[in-house]
């Protein structure tokens, strides 16, 4: 199984690479060759992840060279938890874009962007050391800001520019705490880098860089303070590319690296636990109070993503195993939700002609499929009983309570009743109003409709990844990899020899 | 601010008085030089140089739409 690790990059790069070539002659085989890829990157995950469970970590050395002078790269629990999650959407995007493509031109351009794109996001999932991680969280970045401008209307290229100036400024953040973090460790694997300031104990330095970091990555994740790129870009993107940003981009670059290096290199501090809560805390009110009031379908779940971001990192900034259960769980649940909740704007923008909530109505009887699964998505983030956005939610509310903060757990119910409301409002008249838009005859093609019936089935059915002996397992162990701590360090030194 | 990131990694990567890390025949080299920043730095004004590039060329489109480049007059996304 090892040695199907690379493949997870050499794959999507392939593809990249090749649709270029035939991307001008053969139309049709572009998207083929796109969905195919990500096919391969499912099933190839779901076997990485069955062998992790057994084995519980798998390393590839590049070149055969070993760590830490050579480049490894490692998938453990959480890497492959966050691969399958990935993968699948990445994989229901690709298929969604077949049909809904149609209407752009040079369609070969994005489906190469778009194959780039899931190589950057692979790569940074099994990346072994912090440079390998910083180049391919680029790679991602830079193939969203072209993806977001691919309309090349006014609107997608003012967005995109303000990505574009945005993401290069969190870049630079986190170059510059590289170099800060290799001057003073002078290694760049992972691993032996959490075993060089454990030695070291704890400095100065070390804050200076975990502020960095903070400010980069929580940039790329739209944390609070930094998020006013996310409804621009969100919201001008083509529908598939605003699924993959909001499902799996922002998570990936933003909320993995996070957990990644300040949980298995650092360690978690007090300082980077509190300052998480109030990004967290922040994040939620904002995105909440902002979505009041959001006339474009985009600009609402993009202001909603902000806030179910909040979330994921209010759990991870707690710090208890409970509450990083909840927060991988919730990750899981938002990035199946969310996804669907763009992949059905899409459609309704397709079909009706308009992103604009008070000019559409009556969705639900003239598009059944696209109002029944945006409902099921709807409900999922509302927090509805049986859906899976309720446990998660349940999950970390609970564990602010267990850890003694009985405020956050007020906010978070708060904000809770405010995505209740604002999608109620919003989405009502929408889906169940008398139709007066006219709408075109044409239907969805089975393209767009099935991925959008498997996300609404997975986000209905989600909650079974939690019962005990079901599916559970590797939620379990990538709780665990992020509860070890440097513990991280040991178990690849461990598994090295 | 790039071109400071990769001057500063250089200057992490610098040591007085080395030679470069290549082995040669009759050779012992005693002090080495940290091979590493180059090539990241060299990595990262690649990276750099194409971020530079898409932005130059979101700007030529920008204005190719607007007819300007005053960013106060660039505001048809609001809210």
């Amino acid at each position: 199984m090892v040695s199907l690790v690379p493949y997870l990059v050499i794959v999507p790069l392939a593809s990249g690479f090749i649709i270029p070539i035939f991307g001008k002659k053969m139309k049709g085989a572009t998207s083929i060759i796109t969905s195919l890829a990500t096919f391969g990157l499912v099933s190839m995950s779901f076997a990485i992840a069955s062998s992790v469970i057994k084995h519980k970590i798998l390393i590839y050395k590049v070149g055969n060279w070993a760590p830490p002078a050579g480049i490894p790269m490692i998938v453990d629990s959480l890497s492959a938890f966050m691969l399958v999650t990935m993968n699948f959407v990445a994989f229901l995007v690709a298929v969604y874009s077949i049909s809904y493509m149609k209407k752009y031109t040079d369609t070969w351009k994005f489906y190469s962007l778009f194959s780039f794109m899931v190589a950057g996001i692979n790569g940074v999932l099994i990346a072994g050391d912090i440079f390998n991680l910083y180049i391919f969280l680029e790679m991602a970045a830079i193939s969203g800001y072209f993806l977001v401008a691919f309309g090349t209307g006014a609107e997608e290229l003012e967005a995109s520019f303000k990505y574009a100036v945005m993401g290069t400024v969190a870049s630079a953040f986190i170059l510059l705490g590289i170099a800060f973090l290799y001057s003073y460790t002078s290694t760049l694997n992972m691993a032996d880098m959490s075993r060089v300031l454990a030695a070291a104990g704890p400095t100065r330095l070390l804050q200076f860089v975990s502020v960095l970091f903070l400010m980069g990555f929580g940039l790329k994740a739209a944390l609070a303070p930094f998020h006013a790129w996310l409804p621009y870009a969100h919201s001008s993107a083509p529908a598939p590319i605003s699924a993959m940003l909001s499902g799996v981009s922002i998570k990936v670059l933003g909320i993995y690296a996070i957990t990644r290096i300040f949980f298995n290199v650092f360690g978690m501090s007090p300082a980077i636990s509190y300052s998480l809560i109030i990004f967290a805390v922040i994040s939620m009110l904002v995105g909440g109070i902002l979505a009041f009031g959001q006339s474009d379908i985009k600009r609402l779940f993009a202001y909603s993503s902000i806030s179910q971001i909040g979330y994921i990192a209010l759990g991870l900034g707690i710090a208890t195993p409970f509450s990083i259960l909840g927060a991988l769980f919730h990750l899981f649940n938002h990035s199946i939700f969310k996804s669907l909740l763009f992949l059905n704007s899409g459609s309704i923008e397709q079909t009706t002609g308009t992103r604009d909530l008070n000019k559409m109505a009556g969705i639900l009887t003239k598009m059944p499929v696209t109002g029944y699964t945006n409902l099921i998505g709807a409900l999922s983030i509302c927090g509805m009983p049986p859906l899976g956005g309720f446990w998660s939610k349940l999950i970390i509310i609970l564990a602010c309570v267990q850890a003694h903060h009985p405020v956050l757990a007020f906010i978070a119910v708060i904000v809770s009743i405010l995505t209740l409301i604002y999608y109620f409002n919003a989405l009502t008249p929408a889906l169940f109003g008398q139709s007066a838009t006219r709408y075109t005859t044409k239907k969805i093609s089975w393209a767009m409709a099935v991925p959008m019936i498997c996300l609404a089935f997975i986000a209905a059915i989600s909650f079974v990844i939690l019962i005990p002996n079901a599916g559970n397992s590797l939620l379990k162990d990538a709780v665990a990899v992020i509860v070890s701590g440097k513990g991280y360090a040991v178990v690849i030194a461990g598994a090295l020899r | 601010m790039e071109y400071a990131i990769n001057l500063f990694f250089i200057l992490a990567g610098y040591r007085a008085h080395c030679h470069a890390p290549i082995f040669a025949h009759n050779q012992i080299i005693k002090e080495m030089a940290d091979p590493l920043p180059q090539a990241i730095v060299l990595t990262a004004i690649v990276i750099g140089l194409s971020v530079t590039l898409l932005l130059v060329a979101v700007a030529i489109r920008i204005y190719e739409k607007y007819g300007t480049f005053d960013i106060t007059k660039i505001d048809k996304l609001k809210g």
